[in-house]
C-alpha cells in the first residue's frame, strides 16, 4: 500500500515540476512517517493536492535563486559584450568610429546598464514579494536581449580588437538562448502554477 | 486586529509543539493528535508542506539525524519561530476573546 502511495506521490510531484531535491527529501520523509504508522498511507492525503503544496511551499526559495542566477548571468553578459565598454568607455569612442556604430554602443550601453539595474531589483523583490519579481526580471531580459541585438549588429559591422564577428556573436547567442529558456520556465511556473485549490 | 487565517493557525500549533523540543514529522502529527485529544485531525501529509513555509520563512530549522538506523528529518524552532509564535498566541487570544463576547 504505502510502495504504491508513494510511487503516486513521486508521479505527483514531478507533474507538479518540484525540485528533484525537494521530492527526494519529501519522499523520505514521507516512507520514515509510514515506517512509524503503516497504515498512514491511508490517512496521508490526496497526492495531488500535497505535490501542489510542496510546489507553492518551494515557490519563493525557487524565485530567489533564479533571480540571483539572473543577476549573475546580466553580469556575466559583459564578457560577450565587452566590445562596448571598450568602446564606450574613456579613451573611446576610437577615431573613426562610424556614426552608425556609435550610437548603436552607445544604447547597447544603456539597455545594458538598465538589465543591471532590474536583475537587481527582481533580487531584492524575490526577497519580498516573490511574485512580483518576474515583473522586473521579464524587462531585465528584454532588455538584455536589445543590449545584446544592438550590440551583436555593432560588433558585426566593427570587430573589436581584430576579433571576429562570429566569436562575438555565438557565445552572445548562446548565452541568451539560456536566459529566454530561463524565463520560459520561470513564466511558464509563474503563470501557470499547479495548484488545485 | 489582526484576523487569524487557517494557515496561520496551522503554523501557530506547528510552532506550539516545537517549542518543547526537536521533532520530525510524524511526532509533530501525533503531538497535535494527542495535545487536542484527537479533535485536530487532517491528512497526515499536509505537516510537510506547512513545516517546509515554516522553514522558508526561518521559523524552524531541520536537519537529518539517524534514529533506531533509520534517517529522519528533526525539525526545531528558532528565534524567528519563537517570535512569531509568541505573536500567533496574541493573536488567538485577541481573536477567541472577541468570539467569546460575541457567542456569551
Amino acid at each position: 500500500m504505502s510502495e504504491r502511495y508513494l510511487a503516486e506521490l513521486d508521479l505527483a510531484l514531478r507533474r507538479h515540476r518540484v525540485s528533484a531535491r525537494r521530492r527526494r527529501r519529501f519522499l523520505a520523509e514521507a516512507e520514515d512517517h509510514f515506517a512509524w504508522d503503516p497504515a498512514a498511507a491511508t490517512a496521508f492525503g490526496d497526492p495531488d493536492l500535497l505535490a501542489g503544496e510542496i510546489a507553492s511551499a518551494e515557490r519563493p526559495r525557487r524565485t530567489r535563486l533564479l533571480t540571483l542566477v539572473l543577476v549573475g548571468s546580466v553580469v556575466a553578459f559583459v564578457v560577450p559584450l565587452y566590445g562596448m565598454p571598450e568602446n564606450t568607455l574613456p579613451p573611446a569612442p576610437a577615431e573613426g568610429l562610424p556614426g552608425s556604430v556609435a550610437w548603436k554602443l552607445d544604447w547597447a550601453a544603456a539597455f545594458y546598464g538598465a538589465a543591471l539595474v532590474l536583475a537587481a531589483v527582481a533580487f531584492v523583490f524575490s526577497l519580498v514579494r516573490p511574485r512580483l519579481a518576474i515583473v522586473p526580471a521579464c524587462v531585465a531580459v528584454s532588455a538584455l536581449v536589445v543590449s545584446a541585438a544592438l550590440g551583436s549588429a555593432a560588433a558585426i559591422e566593427w570587430p573589436v580588437g581584430g576579433s571576429t564577428a562570429v566569436a562575438v556573436v555565438v557565445p552572445m547567442a548562446a548565452a541568451l538562448a539560456s536566459l529566454a529558456l530561463f524565463v520560459a520556465t520561470r513564466l511558464a511556473s509563474a503563470a501557470w502554477p499547479r495548484r488545485l485549490r | 486586529m489582526p484576523k487569524p487565517t487557517q494557515g496561520g493557525h496551522v503554523d501557530g500549533l506547528i510552532l506550539a509543539v516545537l517549542a518543547d523540543g526537536p521533532l520530525h514529522g510524524y511526532a509533530v502529527v501525533g503531538e497535535l493528535r494527542s495535545r487536542s485529544n484527537g479533535v485536530l485531525s487532517f491528512p497526515e501529509g499536509t505537516i510537510y508542506p506547512a513545516l517546509y513555509k515554516l522553514e522558508s520563512a526561518g521559523a524552524v530549522a531541520s536537519s537529518w539525524s539517524v534514529v533506531d538506523g533509520r534517517r529522519r528529518r528533526l525539525y526545531r524552532l528558532t528565534t524567528r519561530g519563537r517570535r512569531r509564535l509568541d505573536q500567533a498566541r496574541v493573536e488567538w487570544d485577541a481573536f477567541s476573546s472577541a468570539m467569546k463576547a460575541v457567542l456569551a
